[in-house]
């Protein structure tokens, strides 16, 4: 026997064919073991955000934005309470409404759960070797539902509040809170399972694993769509006769049950409180099996043809060299050094191949869904639309790549420093990779909306070449931020996906150097564009200042060419650092 | 005689048209340490996989410890897995990693407290154990998730590459480990490419090739089965075994 042996404790007895423990027998999971489950992945989920800068500002952003509407829903619904109590009973239709709306909004999210990484686990051949997938799945659904108690009950809690305030007595809290968990609990266990079983037939499936991404994309882009172009309360009034109708409105007498004047009806709130209890049980047996259905497969992958694009199969008579693709080859042609068109062929084929890391270049166009819309249904294109075309195209073509020049390169870096090419062919590699698929692209978006929007033909034509100038500017400034200020910690975007975005200090300055650089170009070669910022501009010129149209040329005359000279200078700044660079 | 701890009959897997696993037949007495040999992408973990319950067979039955590989309730209870890469969640600390899987397997606090703090100080991180797995090296989550696989007492132990990346003083523990529970009548599946490893600690090897069990025996007879003049070697024997891709037909019987 080892020495070691003997420190270790002698094992209890066992039979050798004891029948497993209660706990893991049975269809449903272990309570005990599934809230652990839920408490461990919710410590995780809250370390993990707290260690990711990015995820951390967008938590403290979206709280700030709860919190600054918190208060205006506490008055809107204090004024409920007292309508309320007075007997008139007309604002009961708009609780329920929201009510019901928030079930669906917890339901939509249970499924983006299960079919997102909340529905995957961390570790399989850690957890599901040591309990049942029963009570892994149990403590997923839990802790899911757990995760959206902030979301629902703060809003929903301080419009309680709001009304009790209002009808002056307590007692709207407590059918607030009985509707509020009835709302949390059963439109959890019905959406995450469905989630799950979503995610168990796309992995089934070759075709839907293939569509997975574009559908992906169409619901995001939707999301947003429905967000920031304002069609919420649309969305609302399409589903309202379903949000008002049984089961749904039900929620809504059993969150009214004990508000004054609410005239809430005892037997439909009962149904309500009922038909959640059902739901829960029901729910978690459907998540146990949706959870077996999902994890344990074997995934039918779009492999792709991802060899195939780069190269001829032997059985085509071409045999490739290895090293040699078609792109490699054809990037060689307009490339006098291999090491330029070494690094923008690999860096093209890894966004080509990971394009979660140009998550960060398409955040922007979020916020053109407005325009995009107005374009739409008007018929016009405004006149900023060129603008905005190009400051967009400097932007995706700074952050798609040269911003983090040298974080992107992940454990690669030190094959790159210590290769043959030079920090220039680095950022030659970097600057062909965007500017050769973005500028033209840039440049005909730029032109054609000019020309969309009333401007001549020539006029056009101007705004076309000068976004190739500003494209080009822009990636080789980026160059040089990505260069001084490289980030290496990724963030995790997906379960098992990390995207590494560039530095905020990279971000924040390149930010401002493509807004000054276009609006510079703006205020020089166009009309109207020099009108407006002058119209913005002049009323906020501090210490008693003023601001003629003349002198915003004159500012914005010094603005380019300072911006102009920082472009050779930026090129050769980029270069040294990549030259120079060292590891820490 | 009691009865085998890992039985396999015909077990087979296949990914739509590759063939991973083909009729693998294994029959592993309780007690033993089995070593699991094979060339990179040749089935091994494949094989654990099914044999743990995480993957489905195509074809073919498994018990271990008694278990049906699909009875996952059983199963769970008796086995414990070490994949090459440790399970191991990078936001928690190894005491509360090791914390968790106790709970898990509904281990009393007191006795969990007692086996982690004393598996910790045997694997030299006592020091560590409340630093964020995230800060650890490969060497140290190897072997938070060793302690793991054999936190919950198990019948049967499934470790799939061990010692690799561990320092030499680390491995020697591992190994020791290994020896130690494999005296407590506990079944080890061992998976390894440290033949010497394999060499020193299994009763029996069993080499796969391209899915299918090409040799089996006791390591000894296994190691004479490569050379005729004494000299016992089971990287020769597994350099033989696994030379030719039309693999021999001839399997070494125990």
């Amino acid at each position: 026997m080892s020495p070691t042996n003997e420190s270790r404790p002698e094992p209890t007895p066992r039979s050798d064919r004891d029948p497993p423990s209660s706990s893991r027998r049975g269809r449903f999971p272990s309570p005990s073991v599934s809230a652990t489950v839920a408490r461990v992945e919710l410590r995780r989920m809250v370390r993990r955000i707290r260690a990711q800068d990015v995820w951390m500002a967008l938590v403290v952003l979206g709280s700030l934005a709860v919190l600054a509407v918190l208060p205006i829903a506490f008055d809107a619904a204090s004024e409920w309470g007292t309508t309320l109590a007075s007997g008139d009973t007309a604002p009961a239709a708009i609780v329920s409404l929201l009510v019901a709306s928030g079930w669906v909004f917890v339901l939509a999210m249970g499924v983006v759960a299960g079919v997102g990484s909340y529905g995957e686990i961390d570790e399989p051949a850690g957890m599901l070797t040591v309990r049942p997938p029963k009570d892994v799945a149990g403590g997923l659904l839990l802790m899911n539902a757990v995760g959206y108690v902030p979301y629902v009950v703060v809003p929903f809690g301080v419009g309680f509040a709001g009304l009790a305030a209002g009808a002056g007595t307590p007692l709207p809290l407590v059918g607030g809170l009985a509707g509020t968990a009835a709302l949390i609990a059963s439109a959890m266990a019905l959406g995450y399972p469905v989630g799950l079983a979503l995610k168990g037939a796309v992995r089934r499936s070759k075709w839907l694993s293939r569509l997975k991404p574009v559908v992906g994309a169409v619901v995001v882009v939707a999301y947003f769509w429905i967000t920031f172009a304002g069609h919420l309360p649309t969305l609302v009034d399409a589903l309202s006769p379903v949000l008002r109708g049984p089961p749904l409105g039900w929620l809504g007498d059993l969150a009214l049950a004990t508000t004054p004047g609410a005239d809430a009806s005892p037997v439909d709130a009962a149904a309500a409180l009922g038909l959640s209890v059902a739901v829960v049980p029901v729910g978690t047996l459907a998540t146990v099996r949706a959870a077996e259905f999902a994890w344990f497969v074997d995934e039918r992958r779009d492999t792709g043809d991802e060899a195939d694009s780069d190269a001829e199969t032997p059985a085509g008579g071409s045999v490739p060299t290895t090293g040699s693709t078609r792109l490699g080859d054809a990037l060689g042609f307009v490339c006098r050094r291999q090491g330029t068109a070494g690094v923008a062929a690999t860096t093209l084929v890894r966004a080509y191949r990971a394009p979660l890391q140009l998550l960060f270049a398409a955040v922007p166009l979020l916020f053109a869904l407005p325009m995009v819309e107005g374009i739409l249904a008007s018929g016009t294109v405004p006149s900023y639309a060129p603008w905005f075309a190009m400051l967009y195209g400097a932007w995706v073509a700074g952050v798609a790549a040269p911003l983090n020049l040298l974080g992107n390169q992940g454990g690669t870096l030190p094959g790159l420093l210590t290769s043959r090419a030079s920090g220039r062919e680095v950022v030659h590699g970097h600057l062909l990779a965007v500017v050769a698929p973005v500028a033209p692209v840039v440049a005909v978006l730029s032109g054609a909306a000019a020309r969309a929007s009333g401007r001549a033909p020539a006029e056009a034509a101007g705004f076309a070449a000068l976004a190739l100038v500003v494209v080009t500017g822009g990636a080789v400034v980026a160059a040089a931020l990505g260069a001084r200020f490289p980030r290496f910690g990724g963030i995790d975007v997906t379960a098992d996906r990390t995207a590494t975005p560039p530095s905020k200090a990279a971000f924040a300055l390149y930010s401002v150097f493509a807004v000054l650089g276009v609006s510079a170009a703006g205020v020089l070669t166009d009309e109207l564009y020099r009108v407006v910022i002058h119209s913005l501009l002049a009323p906020r010129i501090p210490f008693g200042l003023s601001l003629s149209v003349a002198g915003l040329e004159r500012v914005a005359l010094g603005v380019a060419v300072a911006l102009l000279a920082a472009v050779p200078t930026a090129y050769v700044l980029a270069v040294r650092r990549v030259s120079d660079y060292r590891i820490e | 005689m009691t009865d085998p701890a890992v039985v396999a009959d015909g077990l087979t897997k296949r990914y739509d048209e590759k063939l991973a696993v083909s009729d693998l037949s294994l029959s592993i007495p309780a007690g033993d340490v089995y070593g699991f040999l094979g060339p990179n992408g040749a089935g091994k973990t494949t094989t654990m996989r099914m044999l743990t319950g995480l993957t489905g067979p195509t074809d073919g039955t498994a018990t271990v410890a008694g278990a049906a590989v699909d009875d996952r309730p059983t199963l769970t209870e008796r086995i414990g897995y070490l994949p090459a890469d440790p399970p191991v969640f990078d936001e928690l600390t190894g005491r509360e990693h090791l914390r968790y899987v106790a709970r898990l397997h509904e281990l009393r606090p007191d006795e969990a407290g007692e086996r982690i703090d004393d598996m910790l100080a045997r694997f030299d991180l006592a020091d560590d154990a409340d630093r964020r797995i995230g800060t650890y090296s490969t060497g140290m989550q190897k072997k938070v998730g060793a302690i793991a696989a054999l936190l919950g007492d198990p019948e049967v132990v499934f470790l799939d590459e061990p010692t690799s990346g561990l320092d030499p003083r680390a491995a020697r523990t591992m190994r020791d480990t290994v020896a130690a529970v494999a005296e407590r009548d506990v079944t080890v599946f061992l998976s390894s490419h440290v033949l010497s490893v394999v060499d020193e600690l299994a009763d029996t090897v069993g080499v796969i090739d391209d899915g299918e069990l090409v040799a089996e025996g006791p390591t000894e007879e296994v190691k004479r089965r490569a050379r005729d003049d004494g000299e016992a070697d089971l990287e020769t024997a597994f350099l033989d075994i696994t030379e030719d891709e039309d693999v021999p037909d001839e399997r070494i019987q125990a």
